[in-house]
């Protein structure tokens, strides 16, 4: 592959997908600052390994593995940091973090719920209702199985239903 | 049933859902008011979800910053690329010929060094062999935790080289006085070396016996653990060794 070649077929999925992978990272990290590091890593990567997608009908799923991985990658470093210095919640959005009473953005409430689940379960979550992947897609993704990630899905639903219930009762 | 409705929407909330699923799943909803309220949850749940994603617009300033560290690396990657094809014109297959020869080479060499090494860590070169001090016993020192063993030379006729490590050290400009000194200061380390706990003598004289490697590991160990000991001792002058 060319370099030409390499540009052209990085400009088209960046083109396609450079906002949905910023809003994955965005919530799967729940820190904005971190999200656009990890976006940067993220496209970074994919350029420089575009020689090793065969299929491309699979790009999509091969470049959102990619961004989970560094997703994975700077929450653990981040944890890291965080045990050393003691300062939690600093760089992350308020919105996230902070007691659902305190909010009265709706968005924000779903966000600090969604905050609440594990990384597992919210990660299913988020592929599956943000961006829109099959449970077979993101088995594929996550490289679990495709039961594996509708029990993922369903304990991140029953979990958020009861922390949103307010919002999700004054909506009947 | 519950889980049959649970199922049901799973699989038509994430497209997996046949026709004849849906119709069941409509039906189930219209006949039992409970399905129809859960999958009513669902579907908010999953709206409230997707509007989310509104909220995620990029800055402009990232899009630039990445899009110019891709610039950034395409330059590199087709300058190494105009680079590499000047410089290296070898085939992949005699790239990896010369790979195997390096690696053989590096072996023999690396193969050389470790035998002479040994040989001259273990073998005696003729000039040290020759003025090299018999040593005819041990003393036992027991110096601040550790015990440690000395070897005493006794005066012959011959001429011998001056061992630092000896606490009896023949010079030639010591004269008579310096030599019965000497010999006194022998006799009461000789003394004192009688007079330790006979299990540690025992002990150090089947540590002398050791080969020469092995030996050398023990003092190691034990100067080891010297340095260990002495962390929290203040020395002084007196601490000095000297001739």
């Amino acid at each position: 592959m060319t370099e030409h070649e390499r540009r052209t077929r990085f400009d088209d999925l960046y083109a396609q997908y450079d906002r949905r992978v910023f809003a994955y990272c965005l919530h799967v990290t729940s820190d904005r600052d971190l999200a656009n590091d990890v976006y940067q890593e993220v496209f970074v990567k994919v350029y420089l390994m575009m020689h090793t997608v065969r299929d491309t009908e699979k790009t999509v799923h091969w470049l959102f593995r990619i961004a989970r991985n560094e997703c994975l990658n700077a929450l653990k470093v981040r944890q890291r940091n965080e045990k050393r210095t003691m300062t939690l919640d600093e760089g992350r959005d308020a919105s996230y973090t902070s007691d659902p009473a305190e909010q009265s953005d709706e968005a924000a409430h779903v966000r600090w719920g969604l905050n609440q689940l594990s990384d597992e379960h919210r990660e299913a979550l988020l592929l599956a209702e943000c961006e829109g992947f099959t449970i077979k897609e993101i088995a594929e993704i996550t490289g679990t199985s495709a039961s594996n990630v509708k029990v993922r899905i369903h304990r991140a639903k029953q979990k958020l239903q009861m922390l949103l219930h307010p919002i999700l009762n004054e909506n009947a | 049933m519950h889980d049959r409705i649970q199922e049901l929407i799973s699989d038509f909330l994430y497209h997996g859902t046949t026709p004849e699923q849906e119709t069941e799943l409509f039906d189930l909803c219209s006949k039992y008011p409970a399905s129809a309220e859960l999958l009513r949850r669902h579907l908010l749940l999953s709206l409230k979800l997707r509007k989310l994603r509104e909220g995620t617009e990029i800055k402009p300033e990232l899009r630039n910053e990445t899009l110019r560290r891709i610039n950034l690396l395409q330059a590199q990657r087709e300058q190494s690329d105009t680079s590499s094809t000047t410089i290296v014109p070898s085939s992949p297959r005699r790239l990896g010929f010369a790979h195997l020869f390096g690696a053989v080479a590096a072996t023999a060499v690396i193969a050389v060094f470790i035998t002479l090494a040994f040989r001259g860590y273990h073998a005696p070169t003729p000039s040290t062999a020759a003025v090299a001090p018999i040593i005819d016993t041990f003393v036992v020192v027991l110096k601040d935790t550790v015990t440690q063993l000395q070897p005493v030379y006794i005066v012959r006729t011959e001429r011998t080289r001056e061992v630092p490590e000896s606490p009896v050290s023949i010079t030639d400009d010591a004269g008579p006085e310096g030599i019965a000194a000497q010999a006194r200061s022998t006799t009461e380390a000789i003394g004192q070396g009688q007079g330790r706990d006979d299990e540690v003598h025992t002990e150090s004289m089947a540590i002398a016996q050791l080969p020469l490697q092995e030996r050398t590991r023990h003092f190691l160990e034990q100067y080891n653990a010297m340095l260990t000991s002495v962390e929290s001792v203040q020395l002084t002058s007196n601490d000095r060794i000297s001739d």
